[in-house]
């Protein structure tokens, strides 16, 4: 008796374990660990700076506007940087890529989130939010697409498009699914449709720059309009970005001696900035011993303020001023000034010279010492696209732009360049149309995805 | 293992089986003796079988008995002494038994898996039973280490790979997963700090190896496992007091080990490229960057500050520096650890208690470094119920304090932000001692300047850090056992076990307003306004970061044990149980700026905001925050049964069944468990009818198969995304941390053995030979994925490996007069290769990564050796040479890019393949001496090569062969080291650092260790106040006697500073 008590007593116990079990086990193995799936994750993963706000850098150092001293160029001891500023046919020597990896990384952040916001419902009190992360993660998807099209493969030219070659286009999270190259229209079309998508979803303004608002999708339409070659509605959509927004920082304002003469940015404000976006770091666009090309450096008159806010050093100069607030870290984002000059190449080559060499002024007066600027004028509309372009160069040196307006001014006979430089003896060219505009696709991505590499 | 008598019988002359004769009486005369003492035991009780009579012994252990010539056996019996049989001896010859002491663990081997104990003899999988002699043989503060060159299949990891998994069993079963073997103490896993159980404790040791002995614990199984067992009390024991104490003195390392740039080469560098201008970019650097004094001089006669010759002078007497001695005179001292442990255990028929009190103290190589530990071990069993009910009641307290207040070397140097430099010509004191300052940071002129402005002093003196520096770590842990076990029927008991534990950890680091660490950081947060006005960002006064972590673990375990024999022919053990347990860690770090010390005060600090730094012009940052929290919770729960019929005592076979459970994040519940098993069988040869074979009495073969399992929890099903805070706009952010993994499973580990014990006659010569044959499934490893899809790799269940091997062990008793001569041998040899991995890296993964990461690649071992193609220097140049399509060449961009996975050059196993130790102890009257040799063969290991592009950036201080470089022709014939290039060439480098030319065998053959002992006895030393004592000499990491390299570096240690240091150690047992 006493026997069979003792084994119901064990038997007891031991029951009421196992049907607590399934509560003991689902008891997470971290606690900072979690599945996301509500509109406030999908928001804290968008806030993720380090992922996201950050642009591609290498055409910074492929482009014109940097210049390096032969013992500087000696002393680069990471190959991506040496090759890049060489336009080495293999630029990675199988290194991995950041400027390849880090958009990726964004896609696919972006497509975690759009795929999970199918399952999150919308109500009356979420809808303005769940718009607002859809749009959010559409936008960033779409910028990743463009920062990398630039990159990996050849500008936008309608007549080839179709046959060129873009990048991998992925629209879900799912990472075993296989993906090819596609055409380079096919990016362009899918970068279109998403920000036009996005426009429709995104508050006209956000509590912070780092977070894409109506008008930063106006502005980055505009860019990509101007690099379509497609001016018309790269005009209307400056015109709507500006419509949002006009304020123009006075550079008057501004301390010429500071390191750091602009406010940093996103967490200070800096009206000029639509939306905020780093480009990945390099030593080499971080260094004071990589400095501005002599050239560039020439174009700014003496009271030009954007001379010592931009520059510093005593020659050759280092650049400094820069719309992150930080001299270590160049600005990629969408700004005011950005627009007005889109704004005034488009009215230029639409003919109405008058139009933009206003928009242009209404710009410069803001970077001379007060009461020196003298209003430009042009006889027609070449002069004024002329003075446009030479504009453009000046305000936005090192937001990796160059490289893009170089590919699409080269296809104009009369702004094509061919750029060199001499490095340790040997002279390195790259002549307008050259396949080295294209850089190669890492080796960790043909390898494994077996996509076609590009020729170089 | 072997069978061992319960009895060791020394019958003076031999007399095998009593002849039978008329039915007489005859009298006997015997002594009675203890085993371990030799001492003769007063009182001990003699019996003839089957009969009445008796007698006890007298007070010189001496007995006389009249008996029956039909009586053939004695029981003899005597309280602490295991109870014994002898056979009766031919008339007239004097008889001596020797009683073995009840707690000694040779009398009877039984191996303990943690749940059960089992007889060695019914075992039918691969256990290694380590006792508590083999144990107390070597002498440290650590217990695992006494493991080492003991333990056949046990392998100790050295050089890089160490780190990750000190300890393999068998080879290694996994790519990603926890790769160390489960720790048991005391029936529970452990996953404390094995620094906290005190050796002295701890009663022996159980290595399970082979899935039969291991798949009892499942899913934690895949690695192997190590079951510790403390000491107990037994009943019907005398109290027994012991003591032991000793001192280990280890020798001061040789920092001359590993070579280094010798002072004159490192300035005769620094002059080469300071001509070439290499240091302009430093000198005009916005960040201020450190130059060494060598180029500060060379800067100063350059501009005129200083003459030629005075420069001239001051660099010669540099030149004449080497900061080993520095290093070796003042961060450097002999260590000396000292050891204190008393045990008290006894028990009467109803009780038993066993109390141990241990204290160390450790004097670290490193000055002002060093480690204390207080144990306190308790522990009570209570027979009750007509000792039906047993309860076990167990406590064990550890408290350590761990001092690092010398961080040793590594961070004294040039800090230029492409890791700390040294140069070598460096003084760390002056000739009376004083501490020195060394150029750390920035500039001399900036940190007068910095001074001039207010700023606090931004001098750094490696030697004043040490006495600055206030870091320990205090641990504590202990534990809570509670055991009851209840015979429900003679054959049926159940039994409950419940432990907590808890295992508490606080690292407290104060670093004062003086030391380096804070001038530097208060320093950088310092502005300085137009009027010359200081503001700071982080106050005055010290920092003070504490880390505390708490780890709580808690088990409950019920058990039915069935143990039943039947008609003398069926024996059934078999055990059912039911586990669960839950490990919980919680873990703060906090920062406190301004830290007062005398009052404890703190002074708050901003986060938020963006400080300008003051050495680094135009660069802003936040002040760091050292805050952070974790909390995990590790739970599981099993299932599991294990059983053993024996049939005739010839017959064996086992099987065992374990489900585990586990609250693997995101896995679907029925993914969350994995059913593991095993089957074993075992044939006791020698008990057949057939058997004959007389010198050979012991003979077993044994065979198992089965699964064991191991787990990475850091994987999950689901997305899964982390929460963080601090990005640059203040608010909470997310990362992914791992992209969805729907198909994710357990790794198996699935393991056949096949054993064969033997002994001879008197057990002369015994041992064992295991062959095993180990497959691992759904290992978890790394695949690379195409970057556009977000992720650059995958981790998943994608590899299997292959693996067999053998462990032989081989025990002789050479001589056994009053010289004796025991050789203990044992010989392992373990081989495995991935198999099924189509993934493969580009060539450098390979070549680079030896022992320090793991690469696998198919149809080769985890651990492996690989390189380039070696052609030679160029005899001309001195340049290196490889070989680019079948012909030398030097063009070593092409040679890189054209290698890969399948050209590269396979050169071997990275760890050893074969390995193991012989140990020869001889014993003379009351002297005994035992050394083991250690060998290790059939592995690889890269020696230094040079990275030129360090020396031709001046930092060149750790290319210690630069002395051996081409320098002329004819150079090539003595040395493989390139000549110096005239700019830095990282493929040069590559190449040749990873070429054949740098790869060495690495078998060795090493004398371990030798222990010395002298026992006093009561039988010489009438007068001891001991029953025992035994004073010891222990001298470990003697020296290596043979090796196949003909390089002066120790194969297991090529890269390390200095090889482990010689110790020796002095120390007194004692029982009372």
């Amino acid at each position: 008796m006493k026997k069979i008590f003792f084994i119901s007593i064990l038997l007891t116990i031991s029951f009421s374990f196992l049907s607590c079990q399934k509560e003991f086990l689902a008891k997470k193995p971290d606690k900072a660990v979690l599945v996301p799936a509500t509109l406030e994750d999908f928001n804290a993963l968008m806030d993720n700076l380090t992922i996201f706000n950050t642009g591609t850098a290498l055409q910074e150092i492929s482009a014109d506007d940097f210049q390096v001293t032969d013992a500087t160029a000696a002393s680069f001891t990471t190959t991506i940087q040496k090759n890049s500023y060489t336009w080495a046919t293999d630029i990675y020597e199988n290194q991995p890529c950041s400027d390849w990896n880090i958009p990726y990384q964004q896609v696919f952040y972006a497509n975690v989130i759009l795929d999970g916001l199918e399952t999150v419902k919308q109500d009356a009190a979420s809808s303005a939010n769940w718009n607002a992360v859809k749009g959010n993660a559409l936008f960033h998807r779409a910028f990743a697409f463009y920062n990398l099209v630039q990159l990996f493969a050849k500008g936008y030219d309608k007549s080839t498009a179709n046959t060129d070659l873009g990048i991998p286009i992925r629209l879900t999270a799912d990472v075993n699914q296989k993906v090819g190259r596609g055409s380079v229209q096919q990016v362009y079309d899918q970068v279109l449709k998403d920000l036009l998508d996005a426009e429709k979803l995104l508050p006209v303004q956000t509590a912070y720059k780092s977070r894409p608002s109506r008008a930063a999708v106006n502005a980055l339409l505009a860019r990509i309009y101007l690099n379509m070659e497609n001016y018309e509605q790269a005009k209307n959509y400056a015109a709507s970005a500006l419509a949002l927004n006009r304020s123009l920082l006075d550079y008057n304002k501004l301390s010429l001696t500071a390191i750091n003469p602009f406010p940093s940015s996103p967490a200070n404000d800096n009206p000029e900035i639509i939306f905020y976006e780093k480009l990945i770091s390099y030593g080499f666009t971080s260094s004071t011993r990589t400095t501005v090309a002599d050239d560039l450096y020439q174009l700014y008159a003496s009271k030009d303020l954007r001379k010592s806010i931009f520059f510093a050093g005593s020659g050759p100069y280092y650049v400094k001023g820069r719309y992150t607030g930080s001299r270590l870290q160049l600005f990629g984002g969408l700004t005011v000034d950005e627009m007005y000059l889109i704004h005034a190449e488009c009215l230029a080559r639409s003919g109405n010279f008058a139009d933009a060499i206003n928009e242009l002024n209404t710009l410069l007066v803001t970077r001379w010492v007060k009461g020196t600027y003298t209003p430009l004028v042009a006889a027609n509309a070449d002069e004024a696209l002329n003075i446009v372009l030479q504009e453009r160069r000046k305000e936005l040196a090192f937001r990796g732009l160059r490289w893009g307006d170089l590919k699409r001014l080269n296809k104009d006979q009369r702004f094509a360049k061919k750029i060199s430089r001499m490095v340790s003896g040997t002279l390195y060219t790259l002549a307008p149309g050259d396949k080295r505009y294209v850089l190669p696709i890492p080796f960790q991505e043909t390898s494994t995805s077996g996509i076609p590499q590009n020729e170089r | 293992m072997k069978k061992i008598t319960l009895l060791y019988t020394i019958l003076l002359s031999f007399y095998i089986f009593p002849v039978a004769a008329q039915q007489t009486i005859r009298e006997i005369r015997g002594k009675v003796i203890s085993a371990d003492s030799r001492i003769a035991l007063h009182g001990a009780t003699i019996r003839v079988k089957g009969a009445s009579q008796f007698v006890l012994t007298d007070s010189s252990g001496n007995f006389q008995l009249k008996i029956s010539t039909a009586s053939l056996i004695l029981q003899v019996s005597y309280i602490g002494y295991r109870p014994t049989e002898v056979n009766v001896p031919a008339p007239n010859k004097p008889l001596i038994i020797v009683l073995e002491s009840a707690t000694s663990q040779l009398a009877e081997v039984v191996v303990s898996t943690g749940y059960q104990t089992i007889p060695a003899e019914r075992a039918t999988g691969s256990f290694v039973q380590v006792d508590n002699k083999l144990l107390n043989r070597r002498v440290s503060t650590n217990l695992l280490e006494r493991l080492e060159d003991v333990t056949p299949g046990l392998l100790f990891n050295k050089g890089k790979s160490a780190g990750a998994n000190l300890i393999s069993i068998r080879g290694q079963n996994t790519i990603y997963g926890n790769a160390s073997p489960l720790i048991v103490l005391d029936n529970f896993p452990y996953d404390g700090d094995i620094s906290n159980i005190n050796p002295n404790d701890v009663e022996s040791i159980s290595v399970l190896k082979d899935a039969a002995a291991a798949s009892i614990w499942g899913s934690r199984a895949g690695n192997g496992v190590i079951v510790i067992t403390t000491k107990k009390g037994s009943y019907n024991q005398q109290l027994k007091v012991s003591f032991n104490a000793n001192t280990t003195v280890g020798a001061k390392p040789d920092l001359f080990y590993q070579p280094r740039m010798s002072s004159a080469d490192f300035i005769s560098v620094e002059k080469q490229l300071f001509e070439k201008g290499f240091y302009v970019n430093a000198e005009t650097g916005y960040n201020n960057p450190a130059i060494t004094p060598v180029v500060e001089l060379l800067i100063a006669q350059r501009d005129g500050k200083i003459g030629a010759s005075q420069a001239n002078a001051q660099i010669a007497a540099l030149a004449g520096n080497d900061v080993r001695n520095d290093f070796s005179g003042y961060l450097y001292q002999k260590s000396v650890n000292q050891q204190y442990a008393l045990n008290l255990s006894g028990g009467n028929e109803y009780q038993r208690f066993n109390i141990s009190g241990g204290y160390d103290q450790n004097r670290d190589n490193l000055v002002s470094n060093g480690f204390g530990r207080y144990t306190l071990n308790a522990g009570q069993s209570l027979s009750l119920l007509n000792k039906k009910l047993e309860v076990n009641t167990g406590f064990y307290y550890t408290q350590s304090i761990t001092t690092a207040n010398n961080p040793g070397t590594s961070l004294i140097g040039l800090n230029t932000g492409s890791g700390i430099s040294l140069y070598p010509y460096a003084n760390l004191a002056d000739a009376a001692g004083n501490p020195l300052a060394m150029t750390h940071d920035y500039r001399q002129s900036f940190i007068q300047n910095a001074k001039q402005q207010g700023l606090l002093d931004w001098t750094y003196k490696p030697l004043e850090e040490i006495s600055l520096a206030d870091k320990t770590r205090k641990s504590l842990d202990y534990r809570l056992n509670i055991a009851v076990n209840y015979k429900i029927m003679p054959y049926l008991s159940a039994s409950v076990l419940y432990q907590y534990g808890q295992t508490i950890s606080n690292q407290r680091n104060l670093q004062s307003q003086q030391t380096y660490y804070t001038r530097n950081l208060i320093n950088n947060f310092t502005t300085v306004d137009a009027n010359g006005q200081l503001t700071y960002g982080i106050p005055r006064g010290a920092i003070l970061d504490l880390d505390n972590a708490t780890a709580t673990s808690q088990s409950l375990r019920g058990q039915l044990n069935f143990n039943r024999q039947w008609r003398d022919k069926h024996s059934l053990t078999a055990i059912a149980g039911y586990e669960i347990r839950d490990f919980h860690t919680m873990a703060n770090s906090n920062r406190s700026y301004g830290y007062d010390d005398s009052h404890a005060t703190a002074l708050p600090v901003n986060y938020i905001s963006l400080f300008p730094q003051y050495a680094i012009p135009g660069y802003s940052t936040t002040i760091p925050s050292k805050n952070s929290q974790v909390d995990l919770t590790d739970r599981n729960i099993s299932y599991y049964s294990n059983a053993a019929y024996t049939y005739l005592d010839k017959y064996t076979i086992s099987a065992s069944a374990r489900l585990d459970r586990s609250n693997l994040f995101g896995v679907k519940s029925n993914q969350q468990g994995v059913p593991l098993y095993s089957a074993g069988v075992a044939w006791n040869i020698n008990k057949e009818d057939f058997y004959k074979i007389d010198w050979l009495p012991y003979m077993k073969l044994r065979f198992t198969y089965g699964y064991n399992g191991n787990v990475n929890k850091s994987l999950s099903a689901y997305t899964t995304a982390l929460y963080l805070n601090g990005n640059s706009i203040n608010t909470v952010y997310a990362q992914i941390v791992n992209p969805p993994n729907p198909e994710l499973r357990w790794e198996r580990v699935r393991i056949i053995n096949i054993g064969l014990d033997f002994a001879s006659k008197n057990n002369r010569i015994s041992g064992t030979v295991e062959p095993y044959f180990k497959r691992g499934f759904d290992l978890i490893g790394d695949i690379p994925y195409a970057p556009s899809t977000g992720i650059t790799t995958f981790r998943g269940n994608t590899a299997n490996t292959r693996g067999k091997g053998i462990d032989l062990t081989l025990n002789t008793q050479n001589l056994a007069g009053e010289l004796k001569w025991q050789t203990s041998f044992f010989f392992s040899h373990v081989k495995d290769k991935v198999i099924d991995y189509t993934l493969k890296q580009p060539a450098n993964f390979y070549v680079s990564s030896a022992d320090n990461e793991v690469y696998p690649l198919e149809g080769r071992p985890f651990y492996a050796l690989y390189s380039y193609e070696w052609a030679g220097l160029d005899p001309q140049t001195g340049e290196p040479r490889g070989y680019l399509d079948g012909r030398v060449s030097k063009d070593y961009a092409q040679i890189l890019a054209s290698a890969t996975a399948d050209n590269i050059v396979y050169n071997g196993p990275a760890r050893p393949t074969t390995y193991g130790a012989v140990r020869n102890t001889f014993t003379y009257k009351q002297f005994a001496i035992s050394a083991n040799i250690s060998y290790r063969f059939g592995y690889y290991f890269r020696q230094p090569g040079i990275f030129y592009s360090n020396v031709l950036s001046g930092r060149g201080y750790y290319e210690g062969r630069y002395g051996e470089r081409w320098q002329k022709p004819g150079d090539e014939l003595t040395t493989t080291v390139p000549s110096q290039p005239d700019a830095i060439n990282n493929a040069r480098d590559d190449f040749y650092n990873y070429s054949l030319a740098t790869v060495q065998k690495a078998a060795n053959i090493r004398i371990q260790d030798i222990n010395l002992s002298y026992e006093f006895s009561r039988n010489l030393f009438p007068r001891l106040p001991f029953s025992r004592m035994q004073v010891y000499v222990y001298a470990n990491n003697i020296g290596i006697i043979w090796k196949a390299t003909k390089t002066h570096f120790d194969p297991d240690y090529p890269a390390a500073d200095y090889t482990p240091v010689r110790t020796v150690a002095a120390g007194i047992k004692a029982d009372f």
